[in-house]
């Protein structure tokens, strides 16, 4: 076989995983789309299908308009960036020293402390947490929201950028540091620039994170001017009955912003764009 | 180590002094918010304790953990939830791992693939599990209705209903929500592995498959080693999939331990037995912890020295 | 440069976000904080909106609403109980009368319930849904009962009368499946509706899961009279003969009523007990809705007719800043002007109703219905569905899953302090 039809091939095989993959995963997002778009009686029908006889705009509409879900989308866009924005610069830090200095005694704590706060399953936070927020007077504001998701995003973004410190080698700091230049300016100018990738990723992660929570969204705020996306969506399932169209229109709507956020950033991850900057 | 030179000392001082302050705002923020819980965890589980009732209280020993050892679905929760995690962690780290191979080929319309493959990870945990409920049903999903039209299967599976198939498929849909995110960060990684290495594998004659086992790989193994144990964590207490999709049924066919807690101390009010409930998981998961930092220290001393 | 600008955002958000204005209506007397479950733009939230807002404005008083799922407030409640800043007003579901008055939030609102006016045309079971350990604490804004609806048009394709009694409903057997392809008769089997439909059943051998003895705490009775046993025995074998007959679908053994109610609406079934929320189905399933008919449901030889009633109550909180006009907007929601503009079809009021057999059809049916008893329910309920389930998914014998619920019921008095002598 020649190299370039063995390329072809390679090329066909790839497409054709990747199709599948796709497929794979998007299925159910489809079927959340389909279904936003049904008018009322063909949205849980006798047999279903993924054709619409009268597509219509109708639950998004309602969903926008009626239910106010422009403010939920604001809320939940202040309350993630904020949380994703505090626990990198948390996790940045915490990370670097969790890379460098393994051998002491306050990471070692630091690293099983972090470990063990995953631990407890939610349920069990219900209330302490609560009662925490309730006494640092922040129930009812972005702040119990912003102060928990950076807290539950903490270990894992520190694990992750530590991870990311660990393959850059020791030699660029040395260098700075011959230069005169602080630690701080020195992971902040010199190792930060080269780790963007895994900035991005563990970002994005942090934003999900928030983005999707779902419980103390609603344990923390009661008022509906500070209601996020998610505990909202909820709202179209009744006592005894369930709105599929808005509730489906709904889900859409708080998928396709971070959609179109990864979209952009998506390029980070192209390979060979950032290798050239570390050098073994 | 390096040799003692003259300022060791005064380094060795400020460096430590660096590691406290970077440490400070991490310390702060778990302190406050998980402080608390963890050690009225640890209290509660040996205390008699109601989630309402202040007046409930005392000493209790070793009672909620007799009661929760004693109780009859205890046992097959313990296997659930190792079914449940393992199964899980197994599924979206090969998934997920192929998934960021293939997406890190350069081809046209990488930037659509990507956004695909990252979709379920945006949908919502609650919207993820009642979208799966309604395709997979019996009667009106239109999973089990392409399957029956196509001829696969002669009778719908009520995949969620029936006690042999809902294990499976809750795993099945947690793995289709959670790969995702072992596919970005192993995309990241990716990033940081020079070109240099690919290519003295391929003047060494390394075919794409080799190339990736002996170079790949070995740069991944720090970044999988959190993910896969972050997840073995999060997997095991994570009470909400399940909770969602069939409320730990049919017949108990899927009840984890969380979804236990979850009973006991929003059923029943028992914090007492909840609490102690945590407390068994969390010593369970802190030895799998041992095993976690005996490799982590490893590899930092490969890079740092 | 840019990080630095990050690191300033970060900071400059969180303090924004921390110096947010913390408002707790549960402490302010001149605020009333309500938590309602309705649908925004739906006609109950149009009609009421205004309705609350000019009584605010009437009284001098800020009403501060929102709306959660009926899941949310629970936890909600149950968060603001262990830790403080509880509401004022909440609607509620009957299944927790009996938990939140066991830890101390439901205000007694009796006194107001004897002076109020439109008292005389609620009706003693309504009344006594509303009473635990001999106090009011709630207002009753929406009550339906449960009916027996029947698809007529697939009922006359099989040759098939509406059945009245639960032998009639086993003889039809998988008639009707064999002619139209629908199931005949509906069952849940999982979820917060399958121990009301058991609970109606034992209620028709009158039989009630735990009752109330001389001491004023609550047993389950099954195990100590042979009689009982026998009859909780045969509600059981009615499940597992149902199953047998053919006359259900198998998957519903696993199925909620958001299933259920889809498969009646979709006519896959052609008779189901639900409830008049069904009537929505018309305008989202017009081909398949409009041969509905409403009757009583099919109860044995032996027994009598009953129903579930729900009657969800408006609580009140015991702490309230503003109890008395929490009290009085409470009330103002049961009053025959507001449960005429947004709850007419569904109003514990006998005054109320309208021509439509959604709201008349189901009437009828009130003097029959059965409510659960003031306990904490939430074991127990879950204890129901783990005896049905061992009955018609595990093969267990009726009688064996009879006598485990009697025993698993008094288990959970016990440890919820309902039991009797306790």
């Amino acid at each position: 076989m020649s190299i370039a039809s063995r390329r072809r091939t390679s090329t066909v095989i790839t497409y054709v995983l990747l199709a599948l993959l796709a497929v794979y995963t998007l299925f159910p997002f489809l079927w959340m789309v389909m279904s936003a778009l049904k008018p009322a009686n063909e949205i849980r029908a006798r047999t279903p299908s993924f054709l619409i006889a009268a597509p219509t705009l109708d639950n998004f509409v309602r969903v926008l308009v009626q239910h106010d879900f422009l403010v939920y989308i604001r809320n939940s866009l202040v309350v993630s960036l904020a949380a994703c924005a505090l626990s990198l610069v948390i996790s940045l830090l915490a990370g670097y020293v969790f890379s460098r200095n393994y051998r002491m005694k306050a990471v070692q704590t630091t690293n099983f402390a972090m470990l063990v706060s995953q631990m407890i399953p939610g349920v069990l936070l219900l209330v302490p947490l609560y009662i925490t927020m309730r006494n640092l007077g922040l129930l009812d504001s972005y702040g119990a929201l912003i102060l928990a998701y950076t807290t539950f995003v903490i270990p894992l973004s520190t694990f992750m950028l530590s991870s990311a410190y660990d393959s850059i080698p020791t030699s660029l700091e040395e260098a700075a540091e011959i230069d005169g230049a602080s630690r701080l300016r020195t992971l902040t100018s010199v190792v930060i620039p080269v780790m963007v990738p895994s900035i991005v990723s563990v970002g994005l992660y942090a934003f999900i994170t928030a983005w999707n929570e779902f419980m103390f969204g609603y344990i923390f705020t009661s008022t509906d001017a500070l209601r996020t996306i998610t505990p909202a969506i909820m709202l179209f399932k009744g006592a005894n009955t369930v709105d599929w169209g808005g509730l489906m229109a709904a889900s859409v709507i708080a998928v396709l912003p971070v959609a179109i956020i990864f979209l952009f950033l998506q390029r980070y991850f192209i390979s060979g764009l950032m290798s050239g900057a570390v050098k073994g | 180590m390096q040799s003692m030179r003259v300022g060791d000392v005064s380094r060795t001082r400020s460096n430590r002094r660096f590691t406290i302050l970077a440490l400070a705002p991490a310390w702060l923020f778990l302190a406050a918010l998980i402080g608390y819980p963890l050690v009225s965890v640890l209290t509660d589980a040996f205390s008699h304790a109601h989630l309402v009732n202040g007046d409930v209280g005392g000493f209790a020993g070793l009672e909620n953990f007799e009661k929760v050892v004693s109780d009859p679905h205890f046992g097959p929760a313990v296997r659930n939830t190792l079914v449940w995690t393992v199964g899980s962690v197994v599924g979206e780290f090969v998934i997920g791992l192929g998934a960021a191979v293939l997406l890190n080929v350069r081809v046209r319309g990488q930037g659509f693939f990507r956004v695909a493959t990252f979709i379920p990870w945006l949908v919502p945990i609650v919207v993820a599990g009642m979208t799966w409920e309604w395709i997979l049903n019996p009667d009106f999903g239109i999973f089990n209705s392409l399957l029956t039209q196509s001829g696969l299967v002669e009778s719908p599976i009520n995949f969620l209903g029936d006690k042999n198939w809902a294990m499976a498929t809750v795993v099945f849909v947690n793995i289709w929500r959670t790969f995702p995110y072992y596919t970005i960060s192993f995309l990241a990684a990716m990033q940081a592995i020079p070109n240099e290495l690919y290519e003295a594998a391929s003047l060494d004659g390394a075919g794409a498959w080799r190339r990736f086992w002996s170079v790949t790989m070995p740069q991944l193994r720090s970044v999988s080693l959190i993910i896969v144990f972050i997840h073995l964590i999060w997997t095991a207490v994570n009470f909400d999939f399940i909770w969602v999709m069939t409320q730990g049924g049919p017949n108990y066919a899927t009840i984890t331990l969380p979804i236990l807690i979850y009973r006991y101390s929003l059923q029943q009010y028992d914090v007492g037995a909840a609490s102690a409930l945590s407390t068994l998981m969390l010593i369970a998961t802190s030895l799998v912890f041992v095993v976690y930092y005996r490799y982590r220290r490893r590899l930092s001393e490969e890079t740092v020295g | 440069m840019r990080k630095k600008l990050i690191i300033v955002a970060a900071i400059g958000t969180t303090a924004l976000a921390l110096g947010g204005c913390s408002a707790s209506g549960g402490e302010d007397p001149d605020t009333i904080e309500l938590w309602t479950s309705w649908t925004e733009g739906e006609s109950t939230a149009v009609a009421l909106e205004p309705l609350i807002e000019a009584w605010a404005e009437e009284n001098g008083y800020t009403v501060n609403q929102s709306n959660f799922t009926y899941d949310q407030i629970h936890e909600k409640l149950i968060a603001s109980a262990a830790g403080g800043n509880l509401p004022d007003v909440v609607w509620g579901l009957p299944e927790y009368v009996g938990e939140f008055q066991k830890i101390g939030v439901l205000a007694d609102v009796s006194d107001a319930w004897e002076a109020w006016e439109d008292a005389s045309l609620v009706s003693d079971s309504v009344k006594a849904a509303m009473t635990t350990g001999g106090a009011v604490v709630g207002f009753p804004y929406e009550t339906t009962v449960r009916a027996y609806l029947v698809h007529d048009d697939l009922l006359a394709e099989s040759g098939v009368s509406v059945p009245e009694t639960w032998d009639d409903v086993l003889a039809v057997g998988s008639t009707v499946e064999d002619a139209t392809g629908s199931s005949f008769y509906g069952l849940t089997g999982a979820g917060v509706r399958q121990p009301q439909e058991l609970f109606v059943y034992l209620a028709q051998k009158g039989l009630s899961i735990a009752e109330e003895q001389p001491d004023g705490g609550y047993a389950n009775t099954w195990n100590d009279d042979p009689e009982q046993l026998v009859k909780a025995t045969e509600v059981f074998q009615f499940y597992a003969d149902l199953m047998d007959s053919g006359a259900v679908n198998p998957n519903s053994a696993t199925y909620g009523w958001e299933e259920t109610d889809d498969n009646f609406a979709t006519g896959l079934t052609a008779t189901f007990v639900t409830g008049n929320w069904l009537g929505e189905r018309e305008a989202s399933n017009p081909e398949t809705m409009g041969d509905v008919s409403v009757h009583a449901i099919p109860y044995p030889e032996d027994g009598e007719p009953a129903t579930y009633l729900e009657s969800k109550p408006m609580f009140v909180m015991a702490n309230s800043e503003s109890l008395e006009a929490s009290t009085e907007l409470a009330e103002q929601f049961a009053s025959e002007e507001w449960q005429s503009a947004a709850f007419a079809d569904r109003s514990a009021l006998s005054s109320v109703t309208t021509d439509s057999k959604w709201s008349k059809g189901f009437a009828e049916l009130l003097d029959t219905g059965v409510a659960y008893p003031p306990v904490s329910l939430g074991e127990i309920t879950q204890d129901m569905q783990d005896a049905l389930a061992m009955v018609l998914q595990d093969g267990e014998s009726p009688e064996a899953a009879a006598m485990w619920l009697s025993d698993a019921i008094n288990e959970a008095l016990e440890a919820s302090g309902d039991a009797s002598g306790s």
